[in-house]
């Protein structure tokens, strides 16, 4: 063993302890934000962030107090307004666990790249949580309504969104990664799922909501909101926003209940649902086929339909096929008649297939070559089980 | 010699008069000045022989098994001798000492000496003498016996399944049992006495063959550089000859268990037994020695694969736990689901201390406990642990000093740190535990890395008597490997470890035709 010289020991323990834990937080010295919402405001931003209150939920003192906290600060841009917020919060607001970020519907129609850059660029930030637009409000009416179920109202959204996209797949749910990977690409543009609240004016807000059994404040998810670039341009509804995600293959499980030949209806659950869109050029013009491949099974049956016979299967497949091209067909129409905004990412398949062509069309793609462009849906189903009944009783 | 010259110094009275005299009074003078007249030397003046000869028996009271000195030393003398003359007509002549020592003394090994110091030795080792008056020489009997410690179960390394003895302090009995495991005649046993005033006994067991000549002749080296007054333990042993002191590491294996030592003496290790010392010394120790307990290979093979991976975990738990918390909550908050997060900073709430104070209050609480629990007398023991369950638990928190995760932190690493099968290698994550927690409370993460790097050189820098430390890890061998993280069938472990059993690699034929590594032809007897 090589002696060591005593001094340099000395010196290096001593470095040890002199230089300080300078970057050391306490976990009671910080406050964990679940949430950040960023609205307009006369300055620039304004951002609400919900922070946790952890003594509130920790499962042994049977949880006094609310659970969440909503801060406020204005500021002419994100990152002044958060740190502004230490006027108002005794804790460095910590956003490492960051589950959503909720962006007003005013901010999203003037642009949100400004409002995400801080969270792309924050090394401290985890760019996996969801973001969504709150619809017709600021979002910070969305941070506010207390939630019973998860009291943590972000955790409850974010699980929401979450089982939602897995089991209706209506919505989606797009985290900053995925966002940015939309929003920088040529050619395809961004939706984000919207997030609605029933609250009116005098709707409680306060803790003792979440001791109703039906609180008049409730947030719910609907409705994709369309961006061109960065800004919001539109919405689709319900039904367009389903198309939406079986086009861009988002469908993970879903229902969908169709109208037998002799009334009534059966409800079709689809476990598998692969679409692919593919590019093709006739005379210098492109073409778009989008083809779907569907697997399912009978989930319910309320009509005379002998589920006995095979044929009554092939019905519903075609019933079913009929129905969903419908649905992506009006889907695609809306969005096109809509213009600028390509967010089935037709630009992208057609650079990804054609290059070469692509190169000529992306000039003046957005401008009118999304609108124009001729589409062809076609949706196949393979309706597999029928379940433990084989007819109604 | 050395060891005589130190002597000289320290006893005076015994320089130059090493010889004995022929006068019996002046040799018993002699005896009973230089030892002080002790009260615990007995000497007896008897008259033997028809003639009624003046002889001396000397013994140490306690040390010497007067049953036998009375039927075989002075019934013999006494009775019986004065027969044997009347029978044979002869009388005392020159040869008459020796006429004693191979014709009339029934015990087993008489020996003969002139040398004060030899006698005065074997005098205090608990033989007796038997000085006669006319000759300067005397007699040494061997007839040792004193109130010892019976060979009983282990208890610093306890077995289920294996045998149930342990060393004594007797190494007599400590060298008996090894042989009776092994009785290969290339057994050896070498032995020396070391330190001046104790002149304990001190021996070395090897299979010839086995070992590496290099090995024992350091070994050898070692030993005799060793300079001391006394030796109570086979510890004082172990820092005289361990590669170096600056280390946390035990480079010397210890065990109380004889099947440990046979195991260790097989695969050509060499073994230390200390007179007085229950523990028995192995050298050269390896790293993943100590995480090895005799009952690895007792058990089934699956089920001990298993628990050595589960003695390096805990090993890693017990040194790197409260480090580990320390960096998480206060440096890398990021790196927990958000419930647990939001849960630990639920329990941090209203805790005075940031987390790193909290961790060393508790750790330090934890070993003064457990220091007070080895150290106090057994019948306060259950105060111990009644007060140490209210310090180190659900009292700390409802005070709102510690939090709750910390006492699982702390806990956890304690029993962690139980499972090393040898007690050594606990010392060293407890001290060590300390310096990471250190780090993390300064650096975090990045402290336990420098931590972690720092050590992990340390330990390939060590060597114990030559062999690298970390071996077979690093240098790395494969047929190493069936006895490091996991427990190999034993049919399959039919090589002795590389760097140990050089001299004669292969234990025994293998069993089943083994893929053929690259060494194993040369490997082969």
């Amino acid at each position: 063993m090589i002696p060591i010289k005593k001094p340099l020991v000395a010196t290096i323990i001593c470095c040890c302890f002199l230089t300080g834990c300078w970057d050391k937080r306490e976990l009671n010295e910080i406050a964990i934000a679940v949430a950040f919402g960023i609205d307009k405001s006369d300055e620039g931003f304004r951002v609400s962030a919900q922070v946790v209150v952890p003594s509130a939920i920790s499962s042994d003192k049977g949880a006094e107090g609310t659970p969440v906290l909503l801060f406020q600060a204005d500021g002419e841009t994100a990152y002044e307004a958060i740190r502004k917020m230490t006027k108002q919060v005794p804790r460095k607001i910590y956003p490492g666990h960051l589950k959503l970020l909720v962006i007003g519907e005013e901010m999203a129609r003037e642009g949100i790249w400004d409002s995400l850059d801080l969270f792309v660029r924050d090394w401290e930030v985890r760019p996996d949580f969801s973001v969504v637009v709150a619809r017709d409000r600021p979002a910070s009416d969305i941070l506010r309504v207390p939630t019973a179920l998860d009291t943590i109202p972000a955790n409850k959204l974010f699980d929401m969104l979450e089982n939602s996209s897995d089991n209706w797949s209506e919505v989606h749910k797009m985290t900053l990664f995925e966002l940015l990977a939309d929003i920088s690409s040529d050619g395809k543009d961004a939706v984000l799922t919207g997030i609605l609240s029933s609250a009116d004016a005098d709707s409680n807000t306060g803790k003792e909501a979440t001791e109703e059994i039906h609180p008049s404040a409730r947030l719910y998810f609907d409705n994709l909101a369309v961006f061109e670039k960065d800004r919001l341009v539109g919405w689709l509804d319900a039904e367009q926003s389903k198309g939406f995600n079986y086009v861009a293959g988002n469908i993970k499980n879903t229902v969908e209940t169709i109208s037998c030949p002799e009334g009534g209806s059966v409800a079709i659950e689809v476990t598998k649902s692969d679409a692919k869109i593919k590019a093709s050029f006739s005379g210098g013009n492109p073409e778009m086929e989008i083809i779907i491949k569907n697997k399912g099974n009978v989930g319910s049956v309320q009509c005379g339909l002998d589920m006995k016979k095979p044929e009554s299967i092939h019905i519903l497949d075609n019933l079913f096929e009929k129905k969903l091209t419908g649905i992506i067909e009006e889907t695609v129409k809306e969005t096109q008649s809509r213009g600028r905004s390509d967010i089935f990412g037709f630009g992208q398949t057609i650079h990804r297939s054609h290059p070469d062509k692509w190169k000529s069309l992306k000039g003046e793609w957005d401008e009118h070559g999304f609108e124009n462009v001729p589409v062809k849906v076609k949706v196949e189903m393979n309706i597999r089980m029928t379940g433990t009944l084989l007819n109604p009783l | 010699m050395s060891l005589f010259d130190q002597k000289k110094g320290g006893q005076p009275e015994a320089s130059g008069r090493d010889c004995l005299q022929k006068s019996l009074q002046d040799n018993l003078l002699l005896l009973k000045v230089t030892l002080g007249e002790s009260t615990d030397v007995i000497i007896r003046e008897i008259r033997i022989g028809r003639e009624g000869i003046p002889a001396g028996i000397l013994y140490t009271d306690g040390l010497t098994d007067t049953a036998s000195l009375q039927k075989f030393l002075l019934e013999t003398l006494m009775i019986e001798l004065p027969e044997i003359e009347e029978r044979e007509g002869g009388s005392p002549d020159e040869c008459f000492l020796s006429e004693l020592k191979e014709r009339i003394l029934t015990v087993g090994e008489v020996e003969e000496s002139g040398s004060v110091s030899s006698l005065l030795g074997s005098l205090l080792s608990g033989d007796t003498l038997l000085l006669v008056d006319g000759y300067a020489a005397g007699l040494v009997i061997p007839n040792r016996k004193w109130a010892e410690r019976a060979v009983t179960e282990p208890n610093s390394q306890t077995v289920v399944r294996g045998p149930r003895d342990s060393f004594s302090e007797n190494i007599r009995v400590n060298s008996a049992l090894i042989r009776r495991r092994v009785k290969d005649p290339n057994l050896w046993n070498e032995s020396r006495k070391i330190g001046t005033r104790t002149e304990t006994n001190v021996e070395l067991m090897y299979i010839h063959g086995l070992i590496e000549e290099r090995v024992l002749d350091e070994l050898r080296k070692r030993l005799d550089l060793i300079e001391i007054d006394g030796i109570l333990e086979s510890g004082y042993i172990e820092e005289f000859i361990q590669d170096t002191d600056y280390t946390m590491f035990p480079t010397i294996y210890n065990t109380e268990r004889p099947d440990a030592v046979a195991a260790n003496l097989l695969e050509g290790r060499i073994a230390i037994l200390v007179d007085g010392s229950p523990f028995v010394l192995i050298v050269p120790a390896l790293f993943t020695q100590f995480f090895q307990s005799s009952e690895d290979y007792y058990q089934r093979v699956l089920f001990s694969s298993f628990i050595r991976i589960l003695r390096y975990v805990s090993f890693g738990i017990a040194m790197l736990l409260p480090a580990f918390y320390i960096a998480i909550t206060t440096f890398h908050p990021n790196m927990l689901p958000p419930p647990l997060l939001i849960s630990l900073a639920a329990q941090r709430e209203g805790v005075p201390f940031p987390a790193f104070i909290e961790a060393l209050i508790m750790e330090l609480a934890f070993e003064i406990l457990r220091e007070a629990g080895l150290r106090m007398p057994r019948n306060v023991g259950s105060a111990i642990s009644i007060v140490g369950a209210m310090v180190i638990g659900t009292a700390a928190v409802e005070a709102g000093i510690i939090s709750a995760a910390m006492v699982i932190v702390v806990s956890l690493t304690a029993i962690a740190n139980f499972v090393s099968p040898v007690y050594d290698l606990g010392f060293t994550v407890r001290m060590l535990r300390f310096g990471f927690m250190i780090l993390a409370g300064c650096f975090g993460f990045y402290g336990i890395m420098i931590g972690l790097i720092v050590t992990i050189l340390h330990l390939c820098s060590l060597r114990s008597f030559g062999v690298p430390y970390m071996s077979p890890l690093s240098p790395f061998n494969w047929s190493g490997q069936k006895d490091t993280m996991i427990r190999g069938p034993i049919p399959r472990m039919y090589r002795r470890p590389r760097l140990i059993g050089k001299a004669n690699p292969t234990r025994q034929q293998p069993a089943v035709a083994e893929e053929s590594s690259p060494d194993n032809s040369e490997s082969k007897r």
